[in-house]
């Protein structure tokens, strides 16, 4: 009698397991996608591709413009299959643990840090120099293919490289008197003056997460003093010209918003995107937060420059590379299929997709005539031709520290602002951070 | 006394609501009016933006992705909680040095596990499966689940289970018809713990899933703030949707851990 009782508990128990493990496979792939690995079908290749460009952003409906003629073009034997993760720490980290695990997705992009390898060191990457024939090269600079070169080896293709300029509100300019933006930092320093007794705040900054906003100025002020070589990896960060910047730099946070300290990148092109503020450096992602209103009263410009030949006019800070990397696979077809897709994302015409619908600046050569400029948009048309005029540029602090440093600078920055540090120390910190 | 009494309730209240109603305030303004008028009222109650948090995404769908996880690791959690803790209340060898390696998870962060549980999930065939995340989650919570349970349990009389061996029962009945039902309240205190935490977790539903047909509702809410865009009334509208039912599991499980602390368990 007991054991009758027991027999139906557990069978009970066994059931209800069954269900849960029969509703949860419902949901289930036939293959695990990641798996780079694993064997691909002869018939039809399924390619899983990672993102963190959902279909909320112009640059993700790009994306999935692209992936979808790829997939009408190969209808019979390829598909590339987007899987998005929006956040991108949270896909970062996840790109890391597949490649740990020996699951690498089949494609993934991140942000290139000559400072962590981890990913090209891993073993686990595609090599695409036997793939990289003269068409193929011509699409791209040396220079970029080089910089993703790692130990000989090609391991991603350049993709993404946004060049970062001021956006200035024209109506606020003329408002406090000035004519147009300035060229030097001198003038810089008297319009933004000028802009304060007119009861403008001149900036938007921001201290917290990488303090992006203010990494840019801090990065065109470094390179400004020194030239585009200051942040080269190698070099020591405790210099008399990264002092200097950041004495600039604590003098441009008198022309902030008050919330410019521990506030983050919303809060900061928030406040230019409401009119709070008269500039901000930014990447062309903002132009698509700018209302409609807004779009005639805003210019886009190049840095000022001390004038000392340092730098040369109209050089830009860039974001860090975001390349495209691929799994190494067991299957020759499946490696054909993925380089096959990559020279479909990296030609002219995806090229312009991307550029124009999704607002991105590329590595990829590109040339856009008059009706494509001015399709782009009005502030895209001005940032695509200011950026591309650009004689030289420096990638932005934040993405070439090591991570020690990086999540060390949004206390060194309130420290210097807070005269915790002085500029001095504030070098010295951030080169210890640093090694 | 009384009006102090009041006072401290009326700051407490005050502390714990301000944040949500900002919250469900902001959830009403445009992106634009958020940022120039943080606290006050919306010019125009922005009902759109709950529309567009519903037609943007198969918002329905998360949620019950969310839902069934939430359920499905809270029940696995709770039964393994309670039949661990059940044996603790007998006399066997080595009996705390057990304990101690059921609870030491507590102390060891679980971004230390990543790589192991992604790549145990992945060789059980249960990634990107709603299961794979239920079973992650109740692994991860199991450590405080069994301290939760085991430490109500120990607030039972022995002669309980000396009275149910006397009148014949066995092991195993005497847990189903004597232990589990005084040990409701423990357990219910567990599986709130485990629902809201199986709620609100992001790391493991972003690392353990990629399709849409498995995303949850966590994962969804980072759709609108993103790198590159980031509209924080929409988001606050979708963070609205996901709070409601972490309210309404909380409101009902702890009416039933005053019944329960209440119910005499030795008669």
């Amino acid at each position: 009698m007991k054991r009758k009782w027991f027999k139906e508990k557990a069978a009970f128990v066994l059931i209800f397991i069954l269900i849960v493990a029969g509703c949860g496979s419902g949901n289930s792939k036939e293959t695990v996608t990641g798996g780079g690995n694993s064997a691909a079908s002869k018939q039809r290749i399924e390619l899983s591709m990672l993102s963190s460009w959902s279909t909320d952003t112009e640059r993700g409906r790009a994306l999935q413009a692209v992936v979808e003629k790829f997939n009408q073009e190969n209808e019979d034997n390829i598909t590339v299959k987007l899987d998005i993760n929006a956040d991108w720490p949270s896909l970062q980290q996840k790109v890391k643990t597949m490649i740990a695990a020996g699951q690498t997705p089949d494609l993934f992009n991140y942000n290139f840090n000559p400072n962590d390898l981890s990913r090209q060191e891993s073993g686990e990457l595609l090599d695409f120099n036997p793939y990289m024939d003269e068409e193929w090269k011509s699409r791209f600079t040396e220079q970029d293919l080089q910089a993703m070169t790692v130990d000989g080896q090609l391991t991603s293709i350049p993709f993404e490289k946004a060049g970062i300029l001021f956006y200035y509100n024209k109506e606020l300019f003329t408002q406090a008197g000035i004519e147009s933006f300035p060229a030097t930092w001198d003038e810089f320093f008297q319009a933004c003056e000028q802009l304060k007794a007119a009861g403008i705040t001149p900036i938007s900054l921001m201290t917290s997460d990488d303090a992006w906003h203010t990494t840019n100025l801090f990065t065109y002020l470094a390179a400004s003093i020194t030239g585009t070589s200051v942040f080269e990896p190698g070099q020591s960060l405790d210099t008399p010209e990264v002092t200097q910047a950041a004495q600039y730099l604590k003098q441009l946070f008198e022309y902030t918003t008050p919330d410019a300290l521990g506030g983050n990148y919303s809060v900061s092109s928030n406040n230019f995107l409401i009119g709070n503020t008269a500039m901000i450096i930014d990447g062309p992602w903002l132009i698509g937060s700018i209302s409609e209103e807004m779009i005639p009263s805003i210019g886009i410009a190049a840095s000022p420059t001390f004038g000392d030949g340092k730098v040369q006019p109209g050089f830009t800070v860039t974001d860090a590379h975001t390349p495209w990397s691929a799994a190494k696979q067991t299957s020759q077809e499946k490696e054909e299929a993925v380089v096959q897709f990559l020279k479909f994302m990296t030609s002219e015409e995806s090229s312009k997709t991307f550029t124009i619908d999704g607002r991105i600046l590329l590595s990829m050569r590109l040339e856009l005539n008059e009706d494509e400029v001015s399709e782009a948009g009005p502030i895209l048309g001005q940032y695509i031709k200011t950026n591309s005029e650009a004689p030289e540029s420096i990638v932005n602090i934040v993405r070439i520290l090591k991570p020690a440093a990086t999540s060390k600078l949004p206390s060194l920055l309130e420290g210097l602002i807070l005269d915790k540090f002085t500029p001095e120390e504030f070098a010295k910190e951030l080169e210890a951070a640093n090694q | 006394m009384k009006w102090l009494r009041f006072g401290f309730k009326m700051l407490f209240l005050l502390v714990t609501m301000v944040p949500f109603l900002w919250l469900i305030l902001a959830s009403f303004k445009t992106n634009q009016e958020l940022f120039a008028a943080p606290f006050s009222l919306p010019k125009r109650w922005m009902i759109e933006n709950y529309e567009a948090v519903l037609s943007s995404h198969p918002i329905p769908h998360y949620f019950f992705n969310s839902i069934f996880i939430a359920i499905v690791s809270t029940l696995l959690g709770v039964i393994v909680a309670t039949l661990v803790s059940y044996a603790f209340m007998y006399t066997f060898k080595f009996k705390s040095g057990w304990l101690l390696l059921v609870t030491f998870g507590i102390f060891i962060p679980t971004n230390a596990f990543i790589v192991p549980y992604y790549f145990i999930v992945n060789w059980l065939g249960l990634y990107d499966t709603l299961l794979g995340v239920a079973l992650v989650y109740a692994g991860v919570s199991l450590p405080l689940c069994v301290l939760i349970v085991k430490t109500y349990m120990d607030s039972i009389q022995h002669e309980i289970l000396e009275a149910s061996f006397i009148d014949g029962a066995s092991v195993h009945r005497t847990f189903f018809q004597v232990i589990l039902p005084v040990s409701y309240p423990g357990m219910t205190t567990a599986s709130i713990f485990l629902m809201i935490t199986a709620w609100n977790e992001l790391l493991f539903a972003s690392l353990l899933t990629q399709s849409e047909a498995t995303r949850t509702l966590q994962v969804a809410i980072r759709f609108f703030l993103t790198t590159f865009s980031a509209n924080y009334p929409v988001a606050f509208a979708a963070m609205v949707i996901a709070i409601i039912p972490t309210i309404v599991i909380y409101s009902l499980l702890s009416e039933k851990i005053i019944g329960g602390l209440t119910a005499g368990a030795v008669k």
